[in-house]
Formats: C-alpha cells, sequence, structure tokens
C-alpha cells in the first residue's frame, strides 16, 4: 500500500502543512498533543477537508485541491476507530459490527460478525449494547465494526489511551495478532513512543502542525534529526555543549548512559526514580548538566542520593545537532 | 350535538403535525450540523412565527395565499384550488404556527447528541439519510418527540390564524377551536361547555399517549 | 395605631369608588351592527360638538351585541339590525322597553368582486357564496331567507360560505375571496371599488330590507345621554346622512 499526504489546512486557530508518505505495514503518527495528530488523520478519513493539498492512497486520489477531488467520506472505505470508540448506544454489539456491512445478505452479515467475534474474542457478548461492555470489550468492538467492511486503510486515533496498563499491555499483543489475521495498511496515532514502535514498521513525527521526520521506525529512532524530534521519541537527555569550538545540542537516550564507579567521578547523584519496569537515576554533573541514566537493579542497588560517579555517554551513542536559535 | 368539529380538528392537527414531522424534523437536523455564515438569520426567520401573534401570521398567511395574491391566484386559474375558505387553509395555518416548535426542539435535541456518531457512520459507508435515520434519528429520539407533541398541541389549539385563512364554516373548517367562539357567541352556551370538555380530553389525552409512547421505547433501549 | 387608621382610611376609599354609581366621565357607548359603520361615522362628530358628550362604538355582529349585552358589557345603547335581538333583550329585561325605535332600513343586495379577467362564474356555477352568519346577524337571516323562498337555497348550500358579520361578508367580496355576496346596500355605497351590484331579479329573487332598531341599555349609567343621541339618530342630520349612504328613512317604503 502507499499513502501519499501533503495537505495544509485551517481549523479554528490552528494552521496544520504535513507532508509524508508511507509504505507497506503500519504507520505511526507520533506527537504531542495538539501537534496535529487527529487532524491529520480525520483529513484522510474525509471528516475535515484541507484547504489545499493531496491525499492519495494507491494512486487513487481521495483529495486533490488542484483537481477539485475531495472524495465523500462514505465512499473512501476507510475504516476509523473514534478516540472513544463512538460505538452506537442504541445498537447491540453485532448490530454495531454489521453497521458498514449492511448491503451484504443477511447471512453474509452473520458470518462476518461471527469472524469477528472470534477474532475479537467477544463471544457471548453479541447482544449487548455498549453501556454493558469494559473498555477493552468496547475498543474490540470499534475495531470489529471497522474492519468488517474490509476497508483499503485503517486509521486509528490513539487505540489505546483510554485504557488501563494491564489492558493495554494485553491488546497491543492482540493487536499485533490481529494484524497478521487481517492484513490491512494502517495508520495510528499515539503519544506514547513505546507504542508505536511496537505497533508501526514507519514513524511520522509532528509537532506544532508539521511533519518534522517521517520514515522506517529504526531510522527515526535512533537518528532523530532535531532534538524536537529526539525527544519526542525518548531521547532523555537533551543538553547544550561545545564541539570544536562551535555550540551544539547533544541527545543521549538514560539507556546509553554509562554510570561506573571507575574513572573520575563527575557527577552526583540527585535521586533515583524507580518505575517498576526501569529504575532511573537522575544525575548533576558536575558542569551543571541534568541528566538521567538507567540503572540495572542488581548493581545499584546501595546508590544513595549524594553519591558520586561518572556518568558519560556509551561511545558513539551520542546525538550530535548544531544549535540554532529556538532548538 | 354534531361532531364534525371534533373530525375537523382532529383532520387538521394530525395533517398538519405529519406535515411538520416530514419538513421539520431533517431540517432541524441541517440547522443543528450546518455552520455557514447565514445560519443565524435562517434559524430565527423559522422560529418567527412563534413569536408573532396568531392574527398577525392570518394576514401574512392571507396575503401569500388569497385569491388576489400571486401563488393563489395561480392556484385558482391552474387548478381551480384556494386555500382560503378550504381545510387545506387550516392545514396551512396550524402547519405555520406550529412547526416552529418542533424545529426549535428538535434541534437542540440533535445539538446535544455528539456530532462523533454520525462520523462513525459516514466513515462507515453510510449515505446522509442513512446517517439521519439510523443515528441521528434515533438518539436524539425522545427531543424529536418532544418537539411532535407540542407541534400537536399548538395545531389543535390554533384559532386566529385559521379563523383569518380557512373561516368559520361548520362541517368543512370549523375546527373545536373555532366552533366553542362560534357557540359563544351565539349564545350557545351548553354546546360550548360540551366541546371545550371534549377538546381538554382530547389534547390531554393525544399528549398523554405521545408521552407514553416516548417513555415505553426508550425503557425498551435501556434493557 | 396611627397605621391602622391609614389602613382604615385607604380601605375606604376602595369601597367607596366601587360603589360609586359614577357617570362613564369619557361619555357613551354605542354597539351598532357592522353595516351602521358609515353612518355611525359620519354624524358622530356632529353629535359630538352639538352636545358635547363623546361618543364610543364598537361594530359587530347584531348578535354579537346582545351576548355581550347579556352578559353584562357597558354598553348605552345598542343599534340592532333587526329587531328580533331587541325584543328578546327587552324580554330579558336588558333593554328600556320605552326607548325602542326604528331608525332607518338597510336594502339587501348581491354583490361580486370586479373580475380580473372577463370569466365570471355565474350564480348557478359559483364556487362561493358569502352570507353574515344567520345565527348572529339578521343580513344573514335575511339572505338565508330569500334563498330558501326561492328555492335556490338546498343547490347552493354547500357553497355558502358564512362571514363573522354583514360588514365581513362584504370584506369577502372586496377581496376577491368569493364570487357573490349578500350584503347591505350602504356598504357598497361607501367602499364601491372593488364589488359590482348584481340584479336581484335576474336570479328570480325579489329586493327585501331590514330595519334597524335602536334602544338603551338597563345598565346605562348615562340615561340623559343616551336619550340625546338615540334622539339625534331620528333628527334631520342623521336623516339627511341616511339618504347619503344609502339607506331608507323610516317613512320610506322598504
Amino acid at each position: 500500500m502507499s499513502l501519499s499526504v501533503d495537505i495544509r489546512l485551517r481549523a479554528g486557530g490552528f494552521s496544520l502543512d504535513a507532508a509524508f508518505q508511507t509504505g507497506d505495514g503500519a504507520t505511526a503518527i507520533l506527537g504531542a498533543s495538539g501537534a496535529g495528530k487527529t487532524l491529520t488523520l480525520r483529513s484522510i478519513a474525509g471528516l475535515q477537508a484541507p484547504v489545499d493539498g493531496k491525499i492519495l492512497l494507491d494512486g487513487v486520489s481521495l483529495f486533490n485541491s488542484t483537481e477539485r477531488v475531495n472524495l465523500p467520506v462514505r465512499r473512501r472505505n476507510v475504516g476509523y476507530l473514534f478516540q472513544d470508540y463512538a460505538l452506537f448506544p442504541h445498537l447491540t454489539v453485532a448490530e454495531n459490527i454489521a453497521f458498514g456491512i449492511s448491503r451484504r445478505t443477511k447471512a453474509q452479515q452473520r458470518e462476518s460478525v461471527s469472524r469477528m467475534v472470534d477474532l475479537l474474542r467477544l463471544h457471548g457478548l453479541e447482544e449487548r449494547r455498549p453501556a454493558g461492555l469494559s473498555g477493552g470489550e468496547r475498543q474490540r468492538v470499534a475495531l470489529g465494526r471497522a474492519l468488517a467492511p474490509h476497508p483499503d486503510l485503517l486509521l486509528l486515533d490513539e487505540p489505546f489511551s483510554a485504557l488501563d496498563a494491564p489492558s493495554r499491555e494485553s491488546l497491543v499483543e492482540e493487536f499485533i495478532a490481529l494484524r497478521e489475521a487481517i492484513d490491512v495498511p494502517t495508520v495510528l496515532v499515539t503519544h506514547d513512543v513505546a507504542e508505536a514502535y511496537a505497533l508501526a514498521e514507519h514513524l511520522v513525527i509532528m509537532g506544532n502542525g508539521r511533519v518534522l521526520q517521517s520514515g522506517p521506525k529504526a531510522v527515526v529512532f535512533h537518528q532523530p534529526v532535531s532534538p524536537s524530534v529526539a525527544r519526542l521519541v525518548g531521547v532523555q537527555n537533551i543538553f547544550n555543549d561545545v564541539r570544536d569550538g562551535r555550540p551544539v545540542v547533544v541527545g543521549v537516550r538514560a539507556s546509553n548512559m554509562v554510570v561506573g564507579s571507575e574513572g573520575e567521578p563527575n557527577a552526583t547523584l540527585d535521586q533515583t526514580v524507580d518505575r517498576g519496569v526501569q529504575l532511573l537515576g537522575r544525575f548533576t554533573t558536575d558542569r551543571g548538566v541534568q541528566v538521567v541514566a538507567e540503572l540495572h537493579r542488581s548493581r545499584f542497588a546501595d546508590l544513595v542520593p549524594g553519591s558520586r560517579r561518572r556518568v558519560e555517554a556509551r561511545e558513539g551513542t551520542a546525538l550530535v545537532w548544531p544549535a540554532s536559535p529556538g532548538a | 350535538m354534531d361532531w364534525d368539529a371534533l373530525r375537523i380538528s382532529l383532520q387538521v392537527a394530525v395533517t398538519s403535525t405529519i406535515l411538520a414531522t416530514l419538513v421539520g424534523v431533517p431540517f432541524a437536523w441541517w440547522l443543528a450540523r450546518a455552520s455557514f455564515p447565514g445560519r443565524g438569520v435562517v434559524s430565527a426567520l423559522v422560529l418567527a412565527p412563534m413569536v408573532l401573534p396568531p392574527t398577525v401570521l392570518g394576514y401574512y398567511l392571507l396575503q401569500a395565499v388569497g385569491r388576489r395574491s400571486a401563488i393563489g391566484g395561480l392556484l385558482d386559474s391552474v387548478f381551480d384550488f384556494s386555500f382560503v375558505f378550504d381545510w387545506t387553509g387550516a392545514v396551512l395555518a396550524a402547519f405555520v404556527v406550529s412547526t416552529p416548535f418542533l424545529v426549535r426542539t428538535a434541534q437542540a435535541g440533535f445539538e446535544s447528541v455528539d456530532s462523533v456518531y454520525e462520523e462513525a457512520a459516514r466513515t462507515l459507508g453510510r449515505s446522509e439519510i442513512s446517517v439521519f435515520l439510523h443515528v441521528a434519528l434515533p438518539l436524539a429520539r425522545r427531543s424529536v418527540l418532544a418537539g411532535v407533541a407540542l407541534a400537536l398541541a399548538r395545531a389543535l389549539g390554533e384559532f386566529g390564524a385559521t379563523l383569518m385563512v380557512a373561516g368559520n364554516l361548520p362541517g368543512r373548517t370549523q375546527t373545536m377551536s373555532i366552533a366553542i367562539y362560534d357557540a359563544m357567541l351565539a349564545g350557545r352556551t351548553s354546546d360550548a361547555r360540551v366541546l371545550a370538555i371534549t377538546l381538554t380530553f382530547v389534547s390531554v389525552g393525544l399528549l398523554v399517549a405521545i408521552g407514553a409512547g416516548a417513555s415505553a421505547s426508550s425503557w425498551r433501549q435501556r434493557s | 395605631m396611627r397605621v391602622c387608621y391609614l389602613w382604615l382610611l385607604v380601605l375606604s376609599l376602595a369601597v367607596s369608588t366601587g360603589c360609586a354609581n359614577t357617570p362613564n366621565p369619557s361619555g357613551i357607548t354605542v354597539a351598532a351592527a357592522s353595516s351602521l359603520q358609515p353612518l355611525l361615522d359620519s354624524i358622530r362628530s356632529g353629535f359630538e360638538k352639538q352636545t358635547g358628550v363623546e361618543i364610543h362604538i364598537t361594530y359587530s355582529a347584531s348578535g354579537a351585541v346582545a351576548r355581550q349585552i347579556e352578559q353584562g358589557a357597558p354598553i348605552d345603547v345598542f343599534i340592532s339590525a333587526g329587531d328580533q335581538y331587541i325584543d328578546d333583550l327587552a324580554k330579558k329585561l336588558f333593554l328600556r322597553q320605552d326607548s325602542i325605535i326604528t331608525i332607518g332600513h338597510g336594502q339587501l343586495v348581491i354583490v361580486r368582486p370586479l373580475p380580473e379577467d372577463d370569466v365570471t362564474p355565474s350564480f348557478a356555477e359559483a364556487q362561493r357564496i358569502a352570507i353574515a352568519n344567520p345565527e348572529i346577524a339578521p343580513y344573514g337571516t335575511a339572505a338565508r331567507h330569500l334563498l330558501q323562498s326561492a328555492g335556490l337555497w338546498d343547490d347552493i348550500e354547500s357553497h355558502i360560505v358564512y362571514a363573522q358579520s354583514a360588514l365581513q361578508a362584504f370584506q369577502f367580496a372586496r377581496a376577491g375571496e368569493v364570487d357573490y355576496a349578500f350584503v347591505p346596500l350602504p356598504l357598497v355605497h361607501t367602499f364601491d371599488t372593488a364589488v359590482a351590484l348584481v340584479d336581484p331579479s335576474a336570479l328570480g329573487l325579489p329586493t327585501t330590507s331590514v330595519m334597524y332598531t335602536a334602544s338603551i341599555t338597563a345598565s346605562t349609567t348615562d340615561i340623559e345621554h343616551a336619550q340625546a343621541f338615540v334622539a339625534y339618530l331620528s333628527g334631520p342630520e342623521a336623516v339627511a346622512k341616511l339618504h347619503e349612504f344609502g339607506y331608507n328613512s323610516v317613512s320610506e317604503p322598504r
């Protein structure tokens, strides 16, 4: 599949200017709140009309301002998962799932619904109304509803943000399994870099209504083109430095910060932050820079605030960008 | 006691309410969802008959469809038909006074339903008519029914504009309201009493029926 | 203690104002048949100048006025078309029997709207024929009686449109909403544009007139001025106006 987006849009004082292309596999649009990710997604679906630009899916124009093409939503065959799922409250689970396939015969509809119920583990819930479902169940019904019509493209708006952590974990895994069963090109919007990385092959990083970087996830993840992108892909340490007499900005992941007892200590521990899955140490270097380093639990059980250690980036992992005003 | 007036009242009120529903509900949905510069003006124009006295409306209606008007003259010469002194004139008057109530109530109902459901329906391939019938309308059902009930009540009680346009013709355009007035004018006070009590029961009965229908359907939906 | 006296004063003032039988400080109220509008509107200023008494006139169908008087409306003089309402109210003691007089007649005529095109339906083909509501208007009763006597009523009854008063029947014709209307002749003389007179003998109908009867109400609070007005109606100025507007005076043959 190939999706090509190049649009400009204005909505309530916010201006969007986004351009990117994606290939096979899933694409994640990553960015902070208000970056314009949902607006971009809605434009692809046709729920919002850009002022200018074009959107092409597999060579078919969904939108083209110069040729005055603006395919109505219902003709785009794009499945959409809304942030709060938007399940029809007055219909049952089965009726919700069948909503987009009403033109097929009753027998075909029953078969499609039953297939979705199997795939998404919704057995026994067919006659329930959305009000009687848990968050995770609702999300699966919404997925089933969007997938039943065999869409050419599946769009998901923050699919897991409304769920608690355990549900999220299992659903991410389920989702990956689902995509093997139903091979549909997918674009999802999220502000969680871990989720983006797990679910997508391509990343599109957005900030302030613009695309900051797009490409295969490994490239974007490991070679962010600017400090802003670096922050969004989870580089926790970003600070100013001088290299070769020139001012630069340096980025180092917490996981690439090495904390050692050998060598001249150059930083003092302020506090440790234990997030269960990760143990982090916040240090202030002697040069006054605050850094975060990932610590291995076994080796640093005795670390107390005030301890002095040597903290430096692993060889070759520091990202360097030229300093520019407002970077 | 002849019951033509009751028959005519029901005929006129039900016909005008059906018309008001067919025209007013989709229009209310459009008003609720549209956003264009003149929307406020259109909204105000639609609601204007609510604030105008019925006799003022009657006057304007006569100007619009009386035999000497452009529309009235055309209808008369081509179809040999006139709204004036005809039960259809009573329907027209009732329609004009009751539709704004229906539109306003239904519009508020549609506005209170999140438009995301309609967007979802569109992404699932449904046409605008289907979005209206299968998503917008069911979700705003209660307000729409309330609007219909209001319109029916207003139509049943219509007097001033009806009298001016359709006249007071017993057996043809004399509605219950007009019949009560007529009986009082002619000194037939016992007739007036019977008619008034009957109209009270009919009005209240109809509204109770609509209210019961509305709560029954929402009860079914909840279970 | 003093507040109490104040309240007593206020109360007694209120009560005495209600009980007092003071004359209407601003003149007398006359309720008249709708077809008398041309006559009464033209003689009122003459009367007011002569006597210095203001008159307030309301017009409706005679039967409607009769109902209002029965319900106690503050009317001083009632001028009705026909005499049946006057007789009825006098029997019920709402009117002063000794004040009843006939003041003139009005001829019942047939009019049709001036056509915009050449096509005018014949009486037999007419879609709509207006008469005043016989239940409340004597001109309507007269029109119905006329048509029944001529044997035409059964055929055209379904085309009859009832107006709330003789004046309204005339207005229907003026506006072109009906094909024919039975109306008092004085109205035609006053508003003679837009309608044409139809010769009743061409339809096999005789001419007929309706008399106007005036009376003073029993509940009047200003009998002196009421009597003066009723007398004025029979006086030379009023009779001259009668002829001017197409009414017949009492002495003329009907």
